[in-house]
């Protein structure tokens, strides 16, 4: 009986800090603009950012000293590719320059007079192109047109010099006897926005869950009084159930987030996404948790409330870098990968990338699902810690 | 001019009292400056793992797994029997991508039946999938090339003639400004004074917003003289200079000790730190003006620096977005921070041709100057309410 009545108080007191907790959720401005708006408004601003996928018609300028029915047949295919746009006919390549310079194009296309010449006379050619290296995604698509079309054209011209063979699958299968085929998989248009919104997606999550926690911890600190309800509970196991009861008002609001970040968002834009809702169910619960937990551990850095943000803002872009998916895993220095196994956004990403869009299921992200418990469990017993520490105010 | 040098003394005793700007001011610059430039010391990835699912298994076959091994950026990392199980590799995370040889590609092949091979590469990371498309482009050339050679060399042509043969018109790439495509010049250059201006951002607002938070403001004024021209010069100058020391420290970090193209030369450097400086602790002030309270100017603040990093256009390009976002990137200062780097510092170009970017940078500079009476009468009358 005693046992059952000491359980009850302690499911008591967790409720009353989770009600306290719940009330400050409304009050406070700060932590409505973090918690409330900054999910719902953040994952619909970055994926009209990115709505555009891929870069199409970059302009670039052409230098034609051919003059020839070969060199017309390069800019007319080029500029029939989605990728670049021929926005000008220079006359020099310094004219072009000058294009480049004003900012009016991204690259040049420079075609020799020999062109025609050589390749009828059967001396090997060249066509030259300049970019602007400031972009790597421009940079990109230039060299990857002109690729195109000039392997087209090699191809073209090779079946044209072949005089002895008889048929035209003869012809095609000496240009090129063995086929390539490349599948893009997982993200099949190759898009922007399908590769960084997932990651955006569990980051916002987790920064505006630490936002909100360090502004709420922070102006209870900065007032040096407790929680009114906290008075009552005993010294022994006070952080426990602090650490608990607050952790359950931040999962009660964040699981809506969670399951509008991770289920509707990117079904609202059309990402990629095909995961079993056991798989992502399993991801996100030791997520918010290890989040919560985080969060909560990380107040103890917070003196006056507006620090937090100094704090947490900035983390956004290196916390991605630290998930391995914009700059690869096997190229991250080590010191920084034992770094990032701290964060939970590390391993929530690189987990929900591969559930969502590549349609992993838990036992494929075993070693994410296990750090993320770990990191869970860790860092409630160090919110718990350093609850108990807050109590002497 | 006393009463200026007086202010800065007392901002200089705030500073060393508050650990928080001697962190945020110094430490974590320099911290987020080694962290991208650590992270991308390779340039470019290299070894990204790939996997191989040859059912053919034949010497021609084996040549091509050898062939994409020797790839600077690829490893083979495992031989898988199956599609599926390679596809699974993929998912738990071990393989970017693998190549698939079906059974009888060898046989096809000798019999001219034109067999396929195909190359499955995930774009869920695009550094890595667009890296291993281009090998794999190079590999069909290659491939194919060989085998042209081997029947054009049985047919007694030259070594010239099988190359003009092969490829008639090659491409001949000029990457000016950034021949060895150096990732580390070309997003750390992007993404570290993003960070710093964050900060300015933020502290700017900070340093302000602290006055009426621990209701110092009066004080202020009075050390200045009811002068509001005098109270900001005195409290901002030191906070100022740390800025942009910091921030010319990092522009000779990257540039002449790590060596980042800079074709502009050291002008452009110091003309364009100075007034990014400007512009960010402008754009701070302004902000704290137009609302003059510590928590909701640094958080429209943080907001504001968060969403730089994708406007500023530097990865995914401003050019490419939808028309009314492209407008809107004339907001935030970091957009034409990077237009004007990468013009007239990466490239080396003449300023005039983004000279509107420029003025930008000087609006937002000179931006407090329209809110000065309002900061005046919020350090005066302005109550903290937590």
């Amino acid at each position: 009986m005693c046992m059952f009545r000491r359980f009850y108080q302690i499911i008591c007191d967790v409720c009353a800090v989770w009600r306290d907790e719940m009330k400050t959720f409304v009050h406070d401005e700060g932590i409505f603009l973090f918690c409330l708006l900054m999910p719902a408004v953040y994952p619909l601003l970055y994926a009209w950012i990115y709505n555009n996928e891929v870069l199409r018609e970059v302009p670039v300028a052409v230098v034609d000293d051919s003059h020839s029915a070969l060199s017309r047949e390069f800019i007319q295919m080029a500029d029939a590719t989605p990728d670049v746009r021929i926005a000008y006919h220079a006359v020099s390549l310094d004219d072009a320059r000058r294009m480049i310079e004003a900012q009016q194009v991204r690259g040049i296309y420079y075609i020799p007079a020999e062109l025609s010449d050589a390749v009828y006379s059967a001396r090997r050619t060249y066509i030259s192109v300049y970019t602007d290296m400031a972009m790597t995604l421009q940079y990109k698509t230039i060299y990857m047109a002109a690729n195109a079309v000039v392997t087209q054209m090699n191809k073209n011209i090779r079946i044209g010099r072949m005089t002895k063979l008889t048929t035209q699958r003869d012809e095609e299968v000496s240009a090129a006897p063995l086929k390539f085929e490349e599948v893009p998989i997982f993200n099949p248009s190759g898009g922007y926005a399908g590769f960084i919104l997932p990651c955006v997606l569990m980051l916002v999550l987790q920064q505006t869950l630490m936002l909100g926690i360090g502004l709420s911890e922070g102006t209870r600190r900065e007032r040096r009084r407790l929680i009114t309800v906290a008075r009552t509970i005993p010294s022994r196991g006070y952080g426990l159930r602090l650490a608990f009861g607050k952790g359950m008002a931040y999962f009660m609001v964040y699981s809506v987030w969670a399951a509008y970040l991770s289920l509707a968002v990117p079904r609202m834009f059309g990402l990629v996404m095909i995961a079993q809702w056991r798989d992502l169910l399993a991801i996100m619960f030791p997520y918010l948790l290890a989040c919560i937990g985080f969060g909560l551990t990380l107040s103890w850095l917070v003196r006056y409330r507006e620090n937090v943000l100094l704090l947490v803002v900035f983390t956004s872009v290196p916390f991605l870098f630290l998930s391995g998916i914009s700059w690869p895993l096997s190229s991250l220095p080590a010191f920084w990968q034992g770094f990032g196994a701290l964060i939970p956004s590390t391993y929530a990403i690189r987990a929900y990338v591969r559930v969502a869009t590549m349609g992993a299921s838990v036992a494929d992200v075993m070693p994410e699902f296990r750090a993320l418990w770990i990191q869970a469990a860790a860092y409630f017993v160090a919110a718990s810690i350093v609850m108990y520490r807050t109590r002497k105010g | 001019m006393r009463r200026i040098i007086n202010i800065v003394w007392r901002e200089l005793r705030i500073l060393r009292r508050n650990p928080i700007y001697m962190v945020f001011m110094v430490v974590m610059p320099i911290v987020a400056v080694l962290f991208f430039t650590t992270i991308l010391r390779s340039g470019q990835p290299v070894e990204m793992p790939v996997g191989v699912v040859d059912q053919d298994y034949t010497p021609i076959t084996r040549r091509m797994a050898r062939l994409l091994d020797a790839f600077q950026t690829t490893r083979i990392a495992g031989q898988y029997a199956t599609v599926s199980e390679a596809r699974k590799a993929v998912q738990r995370g071990e393989i970017y991508a693998f190549l698939y040889v079906p059974k009888g590609t060898s046989a096809k092949l000798l019999a001219s039946r034109k067999p396929t091979i195909s190359f499955y590469y995930s774009m869920t990371s695009m550094t890595s999938g667009s890296l291993l498309f281009r090998d794999l482009k190079t590999i069909s050339t290659l491939g194919n090339a060989g085998l042209i050679q081997a029947s054009l060399r049985q047919r007694g042509a030259t070594e010239d003639q099988i190359m003009t043969y092969l490829q008639p018109i090659t491409i001949d790439l000029h990457q000016v400004a950034n021949p060895t495509l150096d990732y580390n010049a070309y997003l750390s250059t992007a993404l570290i004074p993003g960070v710093l201006t964050l900060f300015m951002f933020l502290l700017a607002a900070y340093s302000l917003g602290t006055e009426l938070k621990f209701e110092t403001g009066p004080n202020l004024l009075y050390q200045a003289g009811d002068n509001i021209w005098v109270a900001l010069t005195g409290k901002l100058l030191p906070l100022f200079t740390i800025s942009l020391a910091i921030f010319y420290l990092y522009e000779l970090y990257v540039y002449y000790y790590l060596g980042f193209p800079h074709l502009g030369g050291p002008w452009p450097l110091v003309w364009l730190g100075l007034l990014t400086v400007m512009a960010s602790l402008g754009f701070g002030i302004f902000m704290f003006g137009l609302l003059p309270q510590l928590r909701m100017s640094m958080s429209i603040c943080s907001l504001w620096a968060v969403l730089s990093f994708s406007m500023a256009g530097s990865i995914f390009p401003a050019a490419s977005m939808d028309a009314p976002l492209e407008a809107l990137a004339w907001l935030f200062p970091l957009r034409h921070y990077f237009m004007i780097y990468q013009a007239v510092v990466f490239n080396g170009y003449p300023v005039v041709g983004v000279w509107l970017h420029v003025v930008a940078l000087v609006v937002f500079a000179l931006l407090p100057l329209f809110v000065f009476p309002r900061i005046k009468k919020a350090l005066k009358y302005y109550v903290y309410v937590p």
